[in-house]
């Protein structure tokens, strides 16, 4: 099922816009930064939670793509690469600010189900032990799109674990394929995929609890 | 090769969401490739295999390259339309009813084998779907929870491959492996009757 | 009465497999069941609506912001610095 992804880049389509860099091309450079930059900060925000810093370690990330793009071979996207430098950056950003953010935060931690066990009929049950207790009521799009639950489900991301948050940001938000994600996080398929299931059961959650809440 | 495939409305593939081209008065359907690579085929099924895969709509469908199995369903390199059972999903009503009945039987029978005789007097009696379906819930409280599963047939008889499902699992109760796959021979042939399929496939 | 036979595939395995699913990640054989599962249960089928809708609201959340003035200012500058100017 493919994530929106307006403007999904791939290593064709990159090459070009290397070239007009490394020459100097402003308008190149400026269309760059625009198409980035929100993402970037938003990618920022997942490990420094301070605006500021976040700018901060933006504006820092593209001062070594401008060094460092003339060595950039192309065997990842451009923005995988440069989201791969904006991820360290923001990580040694936020120990230096007191926030240990280990490396393990990247790594899947253990199983915890998607939805809570209760939803479902107990082993004890007769005939139905594993099924659902009662059925998940639809969302109406109405309902779903609203800037109100959209503001929870942005909310609900805030508050990930710091792996999750970055694999659901670049996935489901940003739009990104998984292995630009893998290329840019440093993930095995695997570990991406674990994470993002995490992330999306807890996002779910709580659009369940706003949606329900609603409710007459 | 011919095989059988639901579809949603439109002859829309029910996972894929892919419409499948539909076959016109003087030519064949275009084909539809299956995504290459491992078991990223096209997929069908054989008459044994349909009360696994109720949609909407049932077709004929024509299989190409090579075909392999995968539990109960074929996979194919590439498939296509060949024509519309007309009497899906008029017959769905009819098919369900079959599963209730066939439940509702096999839970009288439970209920005497364990000496209930009072409980299968009770829901022999009613005729309407309603009744029965309140008296099967209000015995398998009381108790033999085993009728409960024709409370839960009938409750879901809006959905045929989960009172397809449901019948299964209550003969599966009753006499287990065996009576599961008499339940479910017995679901495909009634399909295979009253849609008038042939089982040249 | 035993239950159903296994391996039948049970919603609370299934809503675990729905990323896996999603992702086209799942063998064949997996997908299978996965599919068939769904056939057999509305409630999950509403699940996995729920998902690829919540999915879709997220990227609703990505919205384009035009880059303040001051930094784009800032990483002209840089920009034309780095390029030997």
């Amino acid at each position: 099922m493919p994530a929106a992804a307006p403007e999904l880049q791939t290593l064709a389509q990159d090459s070009p816009l290397v070239e007009a860099l490394r020459a100097g091309d402003e308008r190149a450079f400026l269309g760059l930064v625009g198409s980035l930059h929100p993402a970037m900060m938003r990618f920022a925000r997942g490990f420094v939670r301070s605006e500021a810093s976040a700018e901060d370690v933006v504006q820092d990330t593209w001062a070594v793509v401008l060094e460092d793009i003339d060595r950039f071979e192309g065997r990842s996207t451009l923005r995988s690469w440069i989201f791969g430098i904006l991820g360290n950056l923001a990580r040694t950003r936020a120990t230096r600010d007191g926030r240990v953010i280990p490396l393990s935060a990247l790594e899947p931690t253990d199983g915890e189900p998607a939805v809570d066990p209760a939803e479902f009929l107990p082993p004890s049950h007769p005939r139905w032990a594993g099924h659902w207790a009662k059925w998940p009521e639809p969302w109406p799009e109405e309902q779903l799109l609203t800037r109100e639950t959209l503001a929870h489900v942005g909310d609900a991301i805030d508050r990930l674990p710091e792996g999750q948050r970055a694999v659901i940001q670049l996935r489901d938000v940003e739009g990104w394929s998984s292995e630009e994600v893998c290329e840019a996080l440093g993930l095995s398929d695997v570990n991406q995929r674990v994470l993002l299931h995490r992330a999306r059961s807890r996002v779910r959650r709580e659009i369940v609890r706003h949606v329900e809440r609603r409710r007459p | 090769m011919l095989a059988w495939k639901f579809f949603a409305a439109g002859a829309v593939a029910p996972f894929t969401g892919v419409p499948w081209p539909l076959p016109s008065e003087s030519a064949h359907a275009e084909w539809v490739e299956g995504a290459p690579g491992d078991g990223k085929g096209v997929h069908a099924c054989s008459v044994e295999d349909l009360p696994y895969w109720f949609d909407q709509e049932l077709w004929r469908v024509e299989l190409g390259g090579p075909v392999t199995r995968s539990g109960r369903q074929l996979v194919a390199r590439r498939g296509r339309l060949v024509g519309r059972v007309a009497t899906w999903p008029e017959a769905q009503d009819e098919f369900t009813r079959g599963c209730i009945e066939r439940t509702r039987r096999r839970v009288l029978d439970g209920l005497l084998q364990a000496g209930r005789a009072e409980d299968a007097q009770r829901l022999a009696a009613e005729h309407e779907l309603d009744a029965q379906r309140d008296a099967a819930f209000a015995i398998a409280a009381s108790g033999p929870a085993f009728a409960g599963y024709l409370f839960d047939a009938i409750r879901r008889q809006p959905y045929p491959g989960l009172c397809a499902y449901i019948a299964a699992n209550a003969a599966a109760a009753q006499d287990g492996r065996r009576g599961h796959d008499v339940e479910r021979t017995t679901q495909v042939q009634w399909l295979a009757k009253h849609l008038a399929l042939t089982r040249d496939d | 009465m035993s239950r159903a036979l296994s391996p039948d595939l049970d919603c609370i395995v299934a809503v675990e497999q729905v990323t896996d699913y999603l992702e086209g990640a799942l063998p064949l054989e997996a997908r299978t069941e996965f599919e068939q599962h769904l056939v057999s249960c509305p409630g999950c089928v509403i699940y996995l609506r729920q998902v690829r809708a919540q999915v879709a609201a997220s990227g609703k959340l990505a919205e384009p912001r035009p880059v303040a003035e001051e930094v784009t200012r800032k990483l002209l500058e840089m920009f034309h610095a780095s390029r030997g100017g």
